[in-house]
């Protein structure tokens, strides 16, 4: 099992590395200003990390903001869609009486919605509007399709000793439901850190790692722009892998879960 | 079974990559080869036709197609965008702000600029409790991007007039409505779009300052042509330079006409477009004015805005990016005094300066 793990350990940095080298290599051919290499990158970040952007702002501030506007839409979408989709698992006639409109709105991309966002809502609630968009669907589909996996026989048994209906859906449906919660979590955080760019694009403000993309592509430094997109798939990878592990502390007797 | 599956997996991989391939040298064959193209790539800024009325006059007019063009418009949210698409080989000719040419062409965007489109043209509105210059310190003001010729206009403001404030970034059509609601205190443009925060009584908006008063007689929006047409095909960018003439000669004689068209094509109202035509000069003859070019170029390399290695030399860059001849051997072949006025009946009639034969002008299309 160890021996296993070590020769996935190597082969994951061989991956690595082969990739990294491609990269260097295809901009080395290219000599392109337009396609910095893996060197260009490391400088650019290097200078982010050690004098801050344009403007000012250091690297960690740019993370800060970024991840406090993920934790706010994230942290939104979980507080109504988990609760939604419980509500629409247990009661199905709710979710059926309310496709029509759920259905349609989760195929409307987060980006649709920035023209009507500009006029409808202000400030920080725009960030959190769009992020919330892209988290909350995959956070209430999961918890929605969790519901009737439910074991029958966990119900049965607790229905012949008596359980009334809020005894079972809190000692019984929420227990059995969480790891498709949390499935639809970790979904939903991945799709609401992708929403990061539109997000911090409509935003106007000067600070966030979206924004630190667009600072930077406007001026054809496109290194920098791409030591902030591997920033953020490395955030975003740190966040992923933080969240399967304490899926798997929260779940481990639960052998189906997996990477 | 395991190798068999991998062995599966890596035929699968190959046959995808070569399906990759050969759709790619398709797509590439099924292209218009080099000096077969019949149409020319145009972009231009959105709702911008009052800096840059050179393309929608003269496709309005005939001109365009007097010289043999199929024009293909393209519009873009601001200048850098539009750069952008330029360095991807997506425009031929770009209507496009003398700041995010100047960071392209440092940048090593093949582009070289052959004309001026305006000059000046831009203002600072601010709600009725901004007074002065002064009253910006520490507060918010809106611009249409980090890499416009707007931006490089506040950021002077700043170091002339000793203030500090955030930038705020926005599409230009969008900073009206974060002005109304109060999320920025002021904001700079191109023309109309300030002046429609005034008319409109907006917070009791008000110019603060006209870019003139800022950079007198600086250049603004530039007519570009890719640099591979320059120098191997100048008979074309002289055709373009013939078309844009024409058109800026013609919104000079025309101007009531020509606010009209431009209303039209920006969708914006006459009224709007007449109360800030005044703020937006159409220089003729359009030569590019170096001396404010020169000045931009030292403000986005202090600012950082470019990499001062990407400019070692300051006037060999600008010789190199800006290119005042076509517009010079056009106004001399057909002996035209800077006065010259020019009627789209009239027009087919005038000599021809070193142009491709009447027809359809080849333009070669790069890779």
């Amino acid at each position: 099992m160890k021996q296993r793990r070590w020769q996935d350990s190597i082969l994951g940095l061989t991956v690595l590395v082969g990739f990294l080298a491609a990269w260097q290599l295809a901009a080395v051919v290219v000599r392109s200003p337009f396609l910095p290499g893996v060197t260009d990158t490391l400088g650019a970040f290097a200078d982010l990390a050690l004098h801050g952007d344009l403007d000012g702002y250091s690297l960690l501030t740019h993370v800060a903001v970024s991840l406090t506007r993920i934790a706010a839409g994230f942290g939104l979408a979980c507080l109504l869609g988990i609760p939604l989709g419980l509500l629409m698992g247990v009661y199905p006639s709710v979710y059926r009486n309310s496709r029509t409109v759920i259905e349609p709105m989760r195929f409307i991309p987060p980006m649709a919605w920035i023209p009507i966002v500009i006029v409808v809502i202000a400030g920080f609630s725009r960030y959190l509007f769009i992020i919330w968009l892209g988290a909350f669907f995959p956070i209430l589909i999961s918890t929605l399709a969790g519901v009737p996996r439910v074991n029958q026989v966990h119900l049965d048994v607790a229905r012949v000793h008596g359980a009334t209906r809020g005894y079972l859906i809190r000692r019984v449906v929420v227990p059995s439901v969480l790891p498709e919660i949390f499935a639809g979590m970790r979904v939903g955080l991945g799709v609401g850190w992708m929403c990061i760019v539109a997000a911090e694009m409509l935003g106007g403000e000067n600070i966030g790692l979206g924004r630190l993309i667009l600072k930077y592509a406007e001026l054809f430094k496109l290194d920098y722009s791409v030591a902030g997109m591997v920033l953020i798939g490395l955030l975003g990878l740190l966040l992923n892998e933080a969240f399967i592990q304490a899926e798997k502390w929260f779940f481990r007797w639960r052998w189906e879960v997996t990477v | 079974m395991s190798g068999k599956l991998n062995w599966m997996l890596v035929a699968a991989l190959t046959v995808a990559a070569l399906v990759a391939l050969s759709s790619s040298y398709l797509f590439h064959l099924m292209g218009p080869s080099p000096g077969e193209s019949k149409s020319l790539r145009v972009g231009h800024l959105v709702a911008d036709e009052l800096h840059q009325p050179g393309w929608c006059a003269a496709q309005e007019l005939g001109f365009i197609s007097e010289e043999g063009f199929e024009p293909v418009n393209s519009e873009y949210m601001n200048g850098p965008a539009e750069m952008e698409h330029f360095a991807a080989g997506e425009l031929d000719v770009a209507y496009v702000g003398a700041a995010p040419f100047l960071t392209a062409r440092a940048a090593g965007v093949d582009i070289v600029a052959v004309a001026s489109s305006n000059t000046e043209g831009s203002s600072i509105v601010a709600g009725q409790e901004i007074r002065g210059v002064p009253d910006l310190n520490g507060k918010r003001v809106g611009s249409p991007g980090i890499g416009t010729i707007q931006d490089y206009i506040l950021t002077r403001v700043e170091e002339t007039h000793g203030v500090s404030f955030t930038h705020f970034y926005a599409k230009i059509t969008d900073l009206i409505l974060y002005f109304e609601r109060g999320e920025i205190d002021a904001y700079i443009g191109w023309e109309p779009h300030p002046t429609r925060a005034v008319v409109e009584g907006i917070r009791g908006a008000h110019t603060l300052l006209t870019s003139h008063e800022i950079l007198p007689g600086h250049q603004c929006c530039v007519l570009a042509v890719r640099g591979d047409m320059v120098r191997n095909s100048p008979e074309v960018v002289a055709s373009i330079v013939r078309w844009h003439v024409k058109a800026q000669r013609w919104v000079l004689d025309h101007p009531d006409t020509a606010e009209e068209i431009i209303a039209n094509y920006s969708g914006l109202s006459v009224n709007l477009i007449r109360a800030a035509h005044p703020v937006v000069q159409h220089n003729y003859p359009p030569y590019l004015d170096l001396t404010s070019m020169r000045i931009m170029l030292e403000g986005l390399m202090a600012s950082g805005k470019i990499d001062p290695k990407d400019v070692p030399d300051l006037d060999s860059f600008l010789n190199q990016a800006v290119d005042n001849s076509f517009v010079t051997s056009l106004l001399q072949a057909q002996r035209l005094s800077p006065n010259a006025t020019f009627e789209p009946q009239v027009a087919a009639s005038l000599p021809r300066v070193a142009m491709a034969p009447r027809g359809v002008v080849s333009v070669p299309v790069s890779r």
